[in-house]
């Protein structure tokens, strides 16, 4: 393709102020705006919407984070492969970039546009085949979870891994990653992918798998948006089982680290993470597909956990806090979060025989309740099985100097060693066979944090990472300052060499990770 | 706006989690997220006005299924009615029709029945018989809930003469599932029920495994906090399935009041169909009693007639 030069670095802002005064754009990689008129007929002509109204616009001023904001020029819904090609194509020649939103659940502002278009891909959002025999789903990417996971239920199916939010989208989270707390068994999401249908930035309409074009396949799994748009994906899944769930409670969160880690090499459990209330309440959930498992877990495996069971933890709470009265309203917090939790985590209407029949639904309403926020700040370390403790100590340490409530929620996910997709993403480099994430996010609630308070808690968080050398599952957007200093400047200039020969232009999710 | 109705709806509240995009029947069709009240509120903390968002206040299909998912307890109804109401051309003043002095609703129960039932004479009477209940002559309550759904203004003197005499009854019975929300709030001493509630204690027991039963999902949407529990049970109880979403949710098929049923209608009647494929269909909301028998390849009867 013939690629225009780049447009020159002019500022955009406020032009007829200070005129006498040379002046050049902050950051001359961000675009300028020129060529979106032209861009945006030469798509009109060929019958694609664009919406540039501002209350369209503004719906996608932010992302779940709901701190980093930017506004598009306009916003496309996705309708086929091909209108997307189209789109690709004309943002090559006019060199105008390409934002890319699902569910748009990050943080960092990974799906907030600044400038340019917005391609909302929730507008491809059919399951268009489920194959029972085979035991996959051919679906268009913009889909929730949810979405999928209630179109394979009719059919006595359930998805493998995906993250424990149903308003995620099967084509962004195939591109960062996707963990779920049966991770440790099944891998991320984007390990369950059999094939895809990418657009490539450049426009070319593939399709992609192990066999077919692997290059591209491995770069755009865990790709972060960079090297193709993903329109249709296919997936393995499995038969829908309901889980039982049971938990252990530990008041060391080193000790429930160490089992965590004991009960994944040993396969102990189908699902299994830790989820605390600050590093007080330390919760290991563990859960089951079959009675089978349960039993031989309760047979070969309880005995090794340090966890308590309810009644045993809650009176070991009540001792811990009867000698420290000082620390009433921190007992009193746990109680209360506790008690609003658990009737959240077994709704009767979504159990049968004491068994979980709807664990999507379960945890993502659990998740939006009792962790969501129109504001939040989740940091994260992916780390080896090495590294793990040592990094969540030390996150945990930083939670602890900034905020007086927080959560962490660590899981391990099962790899497929020496895969190309896992470079440069969350997947750590130097874990083998395992590795392990944590997510540190402070209850904000209503109280007011600035930004920078916010951005420092952050870098602490990120700076931990740095130096042991781990990854981040958030690391693109306002975090990508990190990329180099966790991954080096040999890796990311063979990648970022790949991304310009792949998008000569440039164009597409500029600004999330180069 | 108005600010009062800005603050009691909490429509700032709203984190845009897409929670409510799941169930918004709008959103199926469209799978555009402006057209939904997600995309409604996110517009709106973004300082979009009311006039900017017209088309999708008006798609909205008023069935409350994303009120009773919101994590952030969105009143997204009220908002809904709110911008409707400050667009503007909804002006004028609401309700036009009045039952005559003759009907007294003091110490009865009253069947509000709205126009599809009322088509049905017969069905109607069967109801009515059942419940014991009386039947006004015109549809004056449910008008103005209506009407008030639509954005139209009340008078404050008609709203409070309807309300005085509807309020001397000793339960009121919706026949159509989004009246239930003014009910409640005008008459909160009252017992106000849906159809299916109200008729569940005669009919249940014609329930038997093969059924599916479809819920009226703006009278469950409205009290599904509690209803859940109750069909939860009839479903155990009786074996048959509820047409209720993943989330528990209940999306009609059958249009808003007053609007024409379409080729969206039949396809989500279709989609719950094509989820349990039924050996019969009973349906609570009179509705959507049609629109079942003429997509569906089984019986459809009204829960009333298993009685």
């Amino acid at each position: 393709m013939n690629t225009p030069p780049a447009e020159p670095a002019a500022d955009p802002m406020a032009a007829e102020s200070l005129p006498e005064l040379p002046r050049q754009q902050t950051n001359p990689s961000r675009w300028n705006g020129a060529g979106w008129a032209a861009f945006a007929a030469h798509l009109r002509s060929r019958g694609i919407e664009i919406s540039e109204k501002r209350p369209a616009l503004a719906v996608y001023a932010t992302d779940s984070g709901g701190l980093a904001c930017g506004m598009p020029h306009g916003v496309a819904l996705a309708r086929s492969t091909e209108q997307v090609s189209e789109i690709m194509k004309a943002a090559q020649k006019y060199r105008v970039p390409v934002t890319v939103k699902g569910g748009g659940l990050t943080t960092e502002g990974e799906t907030v546009a600044y400038g340019g278009l917005l391609l909302d891909m929730r507008g491809m959002s059919e399951v268009l085949s489920i194959d029972k025999a085979a035991l996959t789903v051919r679906t268009q990417a913009g889909i929730y979870w949810h979405s999928l996971a209630e179109a394979l239920r009719r059919e006595g199916l359930d998805y493998l891994s995906a993250p424990l939010n149903m308003t995620s989208s099967v084509g962004g989270t195939l591109q960062v990653g996707g963990i779920d707390v049966n991770s440790p068994r099944l891998g991320c999401s984007a390990d369950q992918a059999v094939s895809l249908k990418v657009v490539t930035p450049t426009g070319e309409i593939k399709e992609c798998s192990e066999t077919e074009d692997p290059e591209l396949f491995e770069r755009v799994l865990l790709g972060y948006g960079q090297f193709g748009i993903v329109t249709e994906a296919v997936m393995r899944v499995r038969r829908f089982t309901p889980i039982t769930m049971r938990y252990f409670y530990y008041s060391s969160i080193v000790e429930a680290m160490e089992d965590l880690k004991m009960l994944v090499r040993g396969d102990a459990a189908d699902y299994c993470g830790i989820l605390t209330i600050m590093d007080k309440a330390v919760n290991l959930l563990v859960a089951f597909d079959s009675d089978e498992r349960e039993r031989a877990f309760f047979r070969t495996w309880r005995k090794e956990l340090r966890g308590h069971g309810e009644a045993g933890f809650a009176l070991r709470m009540a001792v811990h806090y009867a000698l420290r009265p000082w620390k009433l309203p921190e007992a009193l917090y746990l109680l209360s979060r506790k008690n609003a939790m658990q009737p959240e985590f077994f709704p009767s209407h979504h159990m049968e025989k004491g068994k979980i029949v709807d664990r999507t639904v379960v945890f993502s309403n659990a998740v939006w309740k009792f962790w969501g926020g129109r504001r939040m700040v989740i940091p994260d370390l992916a780390t080896s099985e090495e590294k793990f403790v040592e990094a969540i100590v030390r996150g945990n340490e930083v939670c602890r100097k900034y905020f007086k409530y927080y959560t962490l929620y660590c899981v391990a996910i099962k790899l497929r060693d020496g895969l190309p997709r896992y470079e440069l993403s969350c997947i750590p480099p130097d874990a083998r066979g395992y590795a392990y994430g944590c997510e540190f996010e402070p209850m904000l609630g209503g109280a007011e944090y600035s930004r920078d308070y916010l951005q420092s808690f952050k870098n602490e968080i990120y700076d931990i990472g740095a130096e042991m050398k781990t990854s981040y599952y958030r690391f693109g957007g306002v975090m990508k300052g990190y990329i180099r200093r966790a991954f080096g400047d040999e890796l990311v200039d063979r990648h970022l060499a790949l991304k310009r020969e792949a998008d000569p232009a440039m164009v597409l999710n500029p600004d999330v990770i180069f | 706006m108005d600010q009062d109705i800005t603050a009691v709806t909490g429509f700032g509240n709203c984190t845009g989690c897409a929670v409510c995009l799941l169930t918004c029947p709008v959103w199926r069709r469209t799978h555009d997220v402006l057209m939904t009240n997600c995309g409604r509120t996110r517009a709106l903390q973004a300082g979009a006005a009311p006039e900017d968002l017209e088309a999708s206040a008006e798609a909205c299909l008023f069935c409350g299924a994303c009120a009773a998912v919101c994590p952030s307890g969105v009143d997204t109804l009220s908002l809904t009615a709110a911008l409707r109401a400050a667009l503007p051309q909804k002006r004028m003043t609401a309700g036009r029709r009045r039952s005559p002095a003759s009907f007294t609703y003091a110490g009865r129960t009253v069947l509000l029945p709205g126009p599809d039932l009322r088509a049905d004479a017969l069905l109607l009477e069967k109801l009515a018989s059942l419940l014991d209940a009386a039947v006004p002559p015109c549809d004056e309550l449910s008008d103005l809930a209506a009407d008030l759904d639509a954005g139209l203004r009340a008078d404050p003197e008609r709203l409070r003469a309807v309300t005085a005499a509807a309020g001397e009854a000793s339960g009121l019975v919706a026949a159509e599932g989004f009246a239930l929300r003014h009910l409640r709030k005008w008459f909160p001493a009252l017992p106000s029920k849906g159809l299916g509630e109200a008729l569940l204690g005669r009919c249940r027991g014609g329930l038997r495994p093969g059924d599916l039963y479809v819920v009226d999902a703006r009278a469950f949407n409205s009290d599904r906090g509690r209803l859940i529990r109750l069909y939860d049970a009839l479903r155990q109880e009786t074996g048959c399935a509820l047409s209720t979403s993943l989330q528990r949710a209940a999306i009609p098929a059958g249009p808003a009041r007053g609007t024409p049923r379409s080729a969206d209608s039949e396809t989500q009647a279709r989609w719950v169909l094509g989820r349990f494929r039924p050996r019969r269909v009973v349906v609570e909301s009179p509705s959507e009693l049609g629109l079942y028998g003429s997509v569906a390849e089984v019986p459809v009867l009204h829960l009333g007639e298993l009685a």
